[in-house]
């Protein structure tokens, strides 16, 4: 039953009707304030705060109807240009920006002034991508009446802090994300998903749910050809499994995807999802990656029991490109070089210990988002919040038998992905109702969906085996990855390849092996997640070699220090898969850094807490080489200005920024006067996407090489106007100056008047990626009655090249970091028996408050790249690699005891101290 | 989030307007849980903020909290400088949720939602607190709070029963108290919560436990224990069976913890 009532929005009166469960999000969302944004809907994440009567309040969990006769404001009624917001731009206090409409609104109604007390109240607002350092120091100088104006540039050089050019539409909460048109017409989809973890589908009735008004569409396996895919995201030849249908006879996890209902409203489409009846014919699930692989688990851990043979997840004949059906092993990797039994004999010591990495899910702020519709000439538009727009264009062009000229696939801003984005999730149920109703739709995942039905990262149960010589020596190294993928293959086998190559090829050994399975079980699909793979790797390790060197009265970060990489080194383990080599090599200065800054603090003992540090080292990749292309078109225009087309995708990064501002150094510009098209499969030139730390290095050096061309060109076409020599001539932001100036403007008038062309288009993708080194210490102190365990110091010291704009590097540094940190302590998917995840909110799956982490400390050693453009490397991922490794080997120091699974929640801690002091 | 099943939004300004109470009704005070779930059995949500029942008094025979006070009022009122107790109250509101939440939250909510997590229902159980339900009829009966919570989400109230108002006792509002709650992350749902109160004038200590177990408990000292009589207190007074055991933690690990905490407010409290 709807009604109609009164409110006035930002001192503007409304008269509204809305349905009497409404929350009032949803209200002012219907009424065009889309700076109110939709994350959690359980009044965890602050996103949608906005104040009612002056009170802020997270209008996700306040009825509507009970803002008849108020008066709210939401960010829209700032301004724009209030001091806290000018402070969010003045410190820079956002990445994707999808939390901070919520923070200047919680931040205007905030007591405190000082950065402690500022975390401390940041109770209500979750931020996945900054580690909230720029978002405190943000709060603090607002509450000081921050009066900050954007200082003007007549050249952005890099090496500058060249402010994130979507700063403003981000503070003003702009109607910039995905979700904030609405087409008219619009449909909305939801899908019933599987309540069983394994089941084939007897019979699906759909009759009721057809029947009910405002239902438009019901779309099940009967309606579809069965075609595999990987839901991936990867450019083609694709290299993953091939195991995953549109909608398919049988269901795989928890969540998996039964059948489709589009209809008028959201709440028509859920309720007819409830009335569609399946029979399932359940099936018993494998959960556990070691059971899911019968006896070859035999292969790799030799002394357990023999398991039963195990249920077959992938059946269907028409899946292809997976290792072993019958064991479930979705891919393999086996990497090795040297004699690792060799390698063994020759040591003095030998530790092998097993480690358990959990599934953590990516959390980013924005769901997933797709809005699709046809064009008059029967063009498939498809908006969506994706971090790799081609792919997705070319997977639907294969889905649904359409030339890739006919889809369009394009982003708008986006807020969030960290790799969860890289999978194709939304998007091929959305175009399909397009395609089949000839109407704009739109399906944007719950939170929940987000954490049951997306992706994690991989589950990994690793074995590691290291042998050393009394002085510290490496003498052989062999390491068992078993991933656990769930569901669908995705990005399984390239994970598990780096969770090998990346630590292993981090230190100098001549007997290395590695051998990784992802394995299929009945949960959630793992995928692509920031740091892929490698993540799990280092923790190994890194926690290894600190162990041993424990055990060898050594200092663990000099041995270390003593066998890591070398310039000269070159990483033979898995080198015919990928092609990673060093360029610029900071990394024994970055190792001394971290001890200068960290010092070597005295033990402190104090009543049942003890105080320890701890260090770890990572290594990752630039881009991948050879398969990750970028293209761009660059041009002056007629007006005097710049157009950058580039298929490059910022997820919140400042990519758009950083690759304009590669450019404006080339051009003797400034980043405002070049005009930024991007990532839309209609008018820009192919980019791979983001992932893999890749844009900077591909897409900025495809950026680099127009701007050099361009600047020839320029000056070239400008010398022939002139009858003056190239050299004679240099370029400013507004004209080319030499002997006699000529306007920018008046250029381009004169060259594209004779109809040549100031448009350069530039291709690239590496030969090899070069690699970026990160070292982390850090200090805990744990509480021995208790387990918790608290970081007092957290210090990272990143080997990048060349920072092309400081302030946006340190921001991903952060940011990474405390997302470690997350996985170190506290992020955990959990599941039942029956593959039911137990946690799936902010309330229950527990994301690093700002007031649980210490300032992060931040520096870099720069020595310019010889691959990169202008000297940088990729600096997205790396950050979170070494930290849950630091935290554990601290706890180590600490209190004699290590850890061998995360997260380190305070019981693990605790179980492990109580059961050695008594066993 | 929305809450598509509900078809109905009333907001009486008498019991009297209300009628017969249906089973698809719910109780509407702060929102601020009801609307973070889905909730497909009720239809229609019924609306306290008009019944007049938002009181916060002081009185000389106590404290009264009215069924829609929200809970930061314990925080912004003035309450008189004997009432120290009102410190274990204030950490509740604290501890619960941001201030973006205590502004709208209520007291009598949390207490009716009886989350084995709640912040408040022991310091109620620890304070002697007396609550007042009323039917959507008018009649009325007063239960001590120990009896009020059954268990994990279970309470005594019949359906359409409602906490009107709370009464805490003023001469327990001049105890001192301390208050310990330990979560496995810095918030979210506690696995273990200890509040303590010391009576000068009886010289007596008295604990109640939450989080750890389904319901609070009462653990009550002759006089002032030793630390090391803590664990033969604490296990005396709840079983072993008692404890939760899921996938926040174990039994052994909230039992341990307890008693951790247990000392900790111990050496808080000045006894």
């Amino acid at each position: 039953m709807t009604e109609s009532f009164s409110l006035q929005v930002n001192h503007q009166a409304h008269t509204v009707s809305c349905a009497a469960g409404t929350s009032l999000l949803s209200l002012l969302r219907q009424q065009g304030y889309m700076g109110v944004h939709r994350v959690c809907e359980t009044g965890d994440c602050g996103s949608c705060t906005i104040w009612v009567d002056g009170e802020a309040v997270h209008s996700c969990i306040y009825p509507a109807r009970r803002a008849e006769g108020r008066s709210l404001t939401t960010i829209e009624g700032l301004g724009g240009d209030s001091p806290m917001q000018r402070a969010f731009l003045q410190e820079q206090g956002f990445q994707c920006g999808y939390c901070t409409p919520g923070m200047i609104m919680s931040a205007e109604k905030m007591t405190a002034t000082t950065p402690e007390a500022i975390r401390q109240q940041m109770d209500g607002n979750l931020c996945r991508c900054t580690g909230y350092q720029a978002i405190v120091a943000s709060i603090a100088a607002g509450k000081q009446g921050a009066i900050w104006a954007p200082e003007t540039s007549v050249c952005d050089r890099v090496g500058k802090n060249v402010p994130k050019q979507d700063g403003p539409d981000i503070v003003s909460g702009a109607p910039v994300y995905t979700d904030d048109i609405a087409p008219a017409g619009l449909l909305h989809l939801k899908v019933v998903r599987s309540p069983h973890a394994h089941a084939r589908l007897r019979r699906i009735d759909t009759q009721k749910a057809k029947a009910l008004p405002g239902v438009v569409l019901v779309l099940t396996h009967e309606d579809v050809e069965r075609r595999p895919y990987s839901t991936a995201g990867h450019g083609a030849p694709v290299p993953d499994p091939h195991d995953h249908y549109l909608l398919d006879t049988k269901v795989r996890f928890v969540g998996d995807r039964v059948a489709v209902v589009v209809a008028e409203t959201e709440a028509i489409a859920l309720q007819a999802c409830g009335l569609i009846d399946v029979d399932y014919e359940v099936l018993p699930p494998v959960l556990d990656p070691l059971l899911a692989m019968g006896d070859r688990v035999l292969d790799m851990l030799p002394d357990l029991p023999c398991p039963a043979a195990p249920p077959v997840i992938h059946d269907e004949p028409e899946s292809f490109q997976i290792h072993d059906v019958a064991h479930n092993i979705a891919g393999e990797v086996r990497l090795e070089k040297g004699d690792v039994t060799a390698g063994f004999a020759a040591a003095d010591l030998v530790v092998e210990r097993t480690y358990q990495l959990p599934a953590v899910q990516h959390a980013h702020l924005e769901p997933h988002v797709s809005l699709t519709w046809l064009e008059d000439d029967g063009t498939l538009v498809v908006r969506s919040s994706t971090q790799v727009p081609f792919h997705c264009q070319r997977l639907l062009s294969e889905l649904f038998d359409l030339p890739q000229d006919r889809i369009r696939v394009f982003k708008t801003k986006i807020g969030g992905g960290f790799g969860n984005k890289q999978e194709i999730l939304t998007e091929d149920l959305c175009a399909w109702a397009t395609l089949k109703t000839g109407r704009p739709v739109r399906w944007q995942f719950t939170r929940q969906e987000e954490f049951t039905a997306t992706t994690s990262r991989h589950a990994t149960h690793i074995t590691l085996k290291i042998g050393m010589t009394r002085d510290g020596t490496i003498t052989a190294m062999e390491m068992g990855a078993i991933a656990n993928t769930g569901a669908y293959g995705n990005h399984g086998t390239q994970v598990v390849f780096l969770t090998g190559s990346m630590p292993l090829g981090l230190y100098r050994c001549a007997h290395q092996r590695f051998v990784g399975r992802s394995v299929y079980t009945n949960t959630m699909p793992a995928g692509a997640f920031r740091g892929y793979g490698a993540t799990q790797g280092v923790f190994a390790v890194e926690c290894h070699l600190d162990e041993m060197a424990a055990i060898l009265g050594l200092d663990s970060l000099a041995l270390r220090r003593r066998q890591v990489i070398t310039p000269q080194g070159e990483i033979l383990l898995g080198s015919d898969h990928h092609f990673h080599l060093i360029g610029s090599y900071g990394l024994e200065e970055a190792v001394a850094r971290v001890q200068q800054r960290l010092g070597n603090p005295a033990p402190v003992i104090d009543g049942s807490r003890r105080r320890g540090v701890g260090f770890a080292i990572a290594m990752q990749g630039s881009g991948l080489a050879k398969i990750h292309e970028a293209r761009v078109s660059l041009r002056l225009k007629p007006d005097g200005r710049y157009e950058l087309r580039t298929g490059a995708v910022d997820v919140g990064t400042g990519s758009d920024t950083t690759l304009r501002q590669i450019i404006a150094d080339q051009l003797s510009t400034t980043v405002d006067a070049i005009d930024l098209i991007a990532a839309d499969t209609l008018t820009t030139p192919f980019d791979a996407g983001s992932y893999a730390s890749a844009t900077l290095y591909i897409s900025g050096t495809a950026c680099l090489r127009a701007a050099q061309e361009l600047r020839s060109l320029l000056l070239h076409q400008a010398s022939q106007l002139l009858h003056v020599l190239p050299t004679d001539l240099s370029l400013s932001s507004t004209q080319v100056m030499g002997p006699t100036s000529l306007s920018l403007a008046t250029l381009a008038e004169k060259v594209l008047a004779i109809g040549e062309s100031l448009t350069v288009e530039q291709s690239y993708s590496a030969d090899a990626s070069t690699l970026t080194f990160a070292v982390q210490g850090v200090e805990v102190e744990v509480d021995l009655e208790t387990g918790r365990v608290t970081v007092l110091r957290c210090v990272q010291v990143l080997d990048i090249g060349h920072a092309i704009n400081p302030r946006i590097c340190e921001g991903q540094a952060i940011g990474g970091t405390v997302m470690g940190l997350g996985y170190a302590l506290q992020e955990e998917l959990i599941r039942d028996s029956q593959g039911q995840t137990v946690n799936p909110l902010f309330r229950t799956y527990r994301l690093p408050l700002a007031k649980e982490i210490p300032p992060i400390e931040i520096e870099f050693i720069e020595q310019p790249d010889p691959h990169g453009p202008l000297g940088a490397k990729g600096i997205g991922e790396i950050g979170t690699n070494c930290t849950a490794p630091a935290v554990a080997n601290a706890i180590a120091q600490a209190t004699g005891q290590r850890l061998y699974q995360l997260p380190m929640t305070p019981e693990r801690v605790w179980r492990a101290l109580h059961e050695r002091h008594d066993p | 989030m929305d809450l598509h099943s509900i078809d109905t939004y009333r907001r009486p300004r008498t019991l009297q307007e209300l009628g017969g109470w249906q089973p698809t009704w719910a109780w509407l005070a702060g929102g601020t849980w009801l609307f973070t779930e889905p909730q497909p059995h009720v239809q229609t949500l019924v609306d306290m903020q008009d019944l007049g029942w938002d009181e916060l008094t002081v009185t000389p025979t106590g404290l009264t909290i009215g069924a829609t006070c929200p809970m930061q009022r314990l925080i912004s009122d003035r309450f008189p400088e004997s009432w120290v107790a009102i410190h274990a109250l204030q950490r509740g509101v604290q501890e619960l949720a941001s201030f973006k939440v205590q502004t709208l939250a209520t007291v009598a909510g949390n207490l009716c939602l009886a989350l084995p997590a709640g912040t408040f229902a022991p310091v109620m159980v620890l304070l002697d607190a007396e609550y007042e339900l009323w039917t959507p009829t008018g009649t009325m009966r007063r239960v001590p709070a120990q009896q009020f919570q059954l268990g994990a989400r279970q309470t005594i109230l019949q359906p359409g029963e409602v906490l009107r108002a709370i009464h805490l006792p003023a001469q327990s509002m001049t105890w001192s108290t301390s208050y310990h709650r330990f979560c496995s992350a810095s918030a979210g749902l506690a696995i273990a919560l200890v509040t303590a109160a010391y009576d000068p004038v009886a010289q007596r200590v008295r604990f109640c436990i939450g989080a750890s177990v389904g319901r609070p408990y009462l653990v009550q000292a002759e006089g002032i224990p030793t630390i090391a009589q803590l664990a033969d207190l604490l296990d005396a007074q709840i079983p072993a069976s008692a404890y939760l055991d899921d996938t926040l933690a174990s039994a052994a690990y909230r039992r341990h913890l307890t008693q951790v905490l247990m000392a900790r407010s111990l050496s808080d409290l000045p006894c």
